[in-house]
């Protein structure tokens, strides 16, 4: 996994060309590659909890996260990035209402708000649950985690997940219900367990 | 705000299943938005499933990125995906920050170059392997009385996925499906080899094949040439001295082969038709096949035949075992409503003891389509119990499927141990099973070999455990089998104060207890020692019959 992060910093390096830059700016462009790299996982998922549709959260994250490039100058280091990045998704996700109007899964603001003030507060029990998700996806036979991980692959949807589990599309849909299900179950048990 | 039921969580499940998948219709859309704004359940319930499908995406992508691990250098084309972000940043921070340039066309260089390498991973073959290990071809997904050959060195059960290899079937019908979509039912005895994702050999014996238009190309290789199908239904048997009969139910296949004498042959099949190719590999027009062919509704049928003769076979016996004056306690789990929290004992001999009251579990399916299950997986879910009974030798006998051994035990009937000879019968989390008594001066704990491995967990397993006070003894079985004995150190009367069903009391292990994590379909406790024949009957007639089933949706 260190490896992987590396490979992701250096690779973001060659193409932010550091070497032409000064050193001030070398400085804040690493700056801002370190907290996203932290980060862009639980801004993602703050946007898709918004936005249910993946592709939808996905273009959020992505306008999202030319904004947060540009209003960088104004982060002060040392305070919390991730609120800061998520006030500027959440702005976003008002912004593309106009955009996904017609989509049939779009909340009303009232509930838009209710949500990001609740998940806000379960930051912490969230990111307990992540780390949960791995150990239980662990315990999946080999057939439910291959398919369950195709079918959230980027641009991969259920047929690729039927295809890679020897699945009818009808039978995928089951089986992915059935496993997110399971992971669910799986999650919120490990987590009490823990606490207990 | 009222607390969820059960019934109104799994609900909300469905919706927010059908949510992410871009399918819940508009009026369950407008319930789940009222329901998000006046339930914090239902709201932090949302909020949990959408962040572990964001969690499930990153998780994709990070084993996306594993496979990269040590193979960048020779696949530049491969990107990880959920970087894309980071190069629009990049070439934001780049050129809109600290260079005068236009950004925007960098942007769209970035953006361009990282979809370029989403369409270059696409085009890769399918079905790779990301391990680099050996590839999985097709999975066997139905069987009907199906034997094995004796000289079989792979023998996969229902559910299982096949790489390249060869299947020896002695009787009994086999469904394998292709991964790339074509359907084969083998009808023993028959040897057949799965070669690639759309390729599969006929040595010897009968299949039939349905090939939908996804998969058209898929080839069956036989001793004098191969079938290339071109979406269709066909069947072929391979006969021992090497002919061949083909026969197309639906569609259009070809044949090419070589004869001994080296001459090519190629026949174009059409529905209806059916081709004889002798030991020599000539092919001549037939009429018809000799034998037909069994069908994958065939299959369907017969298996659900079959289910429906051992589901007879099972009900006849759990009748015996409940009229049976030695059984003390014994539940089926069948017959429940969904929402039922009375577990029914159904032996008719014992009327001291009582129902169970089911705290917490939830009904699921259990080793079969529409047999009824308890799975407990949350802290607190049990089934109490007053089993009054004092017995001097005894079986306990259960239907369980294990989920998981990561905790100290996996409790399947617990009772306090305060006074001698209370009794407890688990799994602890080595996988052995352990009958505790309780003795004069501590408890004592017989434990049996390691019973329970990774393989067998998620599955439904039979464990039987007796105690003979007569002979000093106590056994442990599993799947009908005598699997391991212990000498008892100390005789006691068995009994069971404050009983429980799938949790242990806060004094065993635990301060609050621990909670069996799995399902349990059927579960007795017997006056007296059972034989192993009895136990042997109970295992081969209950034995699941169906595609097995890793977690129990269905309700009884």
């Amino acid at each position: 996994m260190l490896r992987k992060q590396e490979f992701q910093k250096e690779r973001l390096s060659k193409q932010l060309n550091f070497e032409g830059m000064k050193e001030g700016e070398q400085d804040r462009s690493s700056e801002l590659v370190q907290l996203m790299m932290k980060y862009q996982r639980r801004i993602f998922a703050y946007i898709h909890t918004l936005v249910p549709s993946r592709s939808d959260a996905e273009d959020i994250l992505q306008e999202a996260s030319v904004t947060i490039c540009e209003k960088f100058s104004d982060f002060q280091t040392g305070t919390n990035f991730y609120s800061w990045a998520c006030q500027i998704a959440y702005w976003k996700v008002r912004a593309a209402r106009k955009k996904f109007a017609t989509s049939k899964v779009v909340f009303n603001q009232e509930v838009l708000d209710v949500i990001s003030q609740t998940r806000i507060q379960a930051e912490e029990e969230l990111d307990n649950r992540h780390g949960a998700l791995s150990r239980c996806l662990q315990k999946l036979n080999d057939r439910d985690r291959r398919m369950v991980l195709t079918r959230y692959e980027s641009g991969k949807n259920v047929t690729a997940a039927a295809q890679a589990s020897g699945r009818t599309i009808q039978g995928a849909y089951k089986a992915l219900n059935r496993i997110r299900k399971t992971l669910f179950d799986c999650v919120s048990f490990e987590l009490a367990t823990e606490k207990a | 705000m009222s607390k969820l039921t059960d019934q109104e969580f799994l609900e909300l499940h469905d919706m927010l299943d059908a949510l992410v998948e871009n399918n819940l219709p508009k009026d369950k859309l407008d319930k789940l938005e009222k329901w998000i704004a006046c339930n914090g359940d239902v709201r932090m319930h949302y909020i949990e499933f959408m962040d572990m499908s964001a969690s499930l995406h990153h998780y994709a992508e990070e084993l996306i990125g594993d496979d990269l691990d040590g193979a960048i250098e020779e696949k530049p084309n491969r990107i990880i995906s959920f970087t894309k972000s980071f190069l629009a940043i990049a070439a934001v921070l780049v050129l809109g920050l600290f260079f005068t340039k236009d950004f925007r066309s960098l942007f769209d260089e970035f953006h361009l170059s990282s979809t370029s390498d989403i369409q270059a991973e696409e085009t890769l073959p399918p079905f790779s392997d990301p391990a680099g290990g050996r590839d999985t071809v097709a999975v066997l997904t139905k069987s009907v009385g199906i034997v094995w050959d004796q000289s079989a060195d792979f023998q996969p059960i229902l559910g299982d996925t096949l790489e390249a290899g060869l299947l020896q079937i002695e009787s009994g019908l086999a469904q394998v499906e292709f991964l790339q979509g074509a359907t084969v039912v083998l009808e023993g005895p028959v040897e057949f080899s799965t070669e690639t994702p759309n390729e599969g050999s006929l040595l010897k014996g009968k299949l039939r094949a349905v090939v939908p238009k996804v998969a058209t190309g898929f080839a069956i290789n036989l001793p004098k040439g191969r079938v290339i199908d071109l979406g269709t239904d066909f069947g072929l048997n391979v006969h021992a001295g090497g002919s061949t009969e083909l026969f197309v139910y639906e569609g259009k296949v070809i044949y090419e082969g070589q004869t001994d004498s080296g001459d090519s042959i190629t026949r174009e099949l059409r529905r209806g038709e059916s081709i004889f190719i002798d030991p020599y590999g000539y092919a001549n027009w037939v009429e018809m096949p000799s034998e037909p062919f069994i069908s994958a509704a065939d299959l369907a049928f017969r298996s659900m035949e079959e289910s429906h003769r051992r589901h007879e076979a099972w009900v006849e016996l759990s009748n015996a075992i409940s009229a049976d004056p030695k059984t003390i306690l014994y539940f089926t789990f069948d017959n429940h409503s969904p929402w039922s929290r009375i577990l029914k004992n159904e032996s008719l001999a014992n009327s001291m003891v009582q129902n169970g009251a089911i705290v917490g579990c939830k009904w699921g399916e259990g080793r079969w389509p529409g047999k009824g299950a308890l799975s407990f997986n949350r802290q607190n879910d049990r089934v109490r119990l007053k089993l009054p009974s004092q017995l001097k030798s005894a079986t306990f006998s259960a239907w369980i499927k294990l989920d998981s051994l990561k905790q100290d035990i996996a409790p399947i009937l617990c009772s306090e141990p305060k006074s001698i000879g209370s009794t407890s019968w688990s799994i602890n989390r080595t996988g052995q099973i352990v009958l505790s008594t309780r003795g004069a001066r501590e408890n004592i704990h017989y434990k049996s070999a390691v019973a329970f491995r990774s393989d067998k967990l998620s599955r439904w397993s039979h464990v039987v455990t007796t105690y003979n006070a007569k002979l000093g003894i106590i056994s442990h079985y599993v799947n009908g089998r005598s699997f391991s004995r212990e000498k008892l150190n100390e005789i006691v009367v068995l009994n069971f104060p404050k009983a429980m069903i799938g949790h242990s009391p806060a004094q065993l292990v635990d301060k609050k207890g621990l909670a069996f994590k799995g399902s349990i379909d059927e579960f007795g406790v017997f006056d007296g020692v059972l034989d192993e024949l009895e136990i042997r009957s109970m295992y081969e007639i209950g034995m699941p019959f169906e595609f097995p089933n890793s977690i129990g949706t269905g309700l009884p």
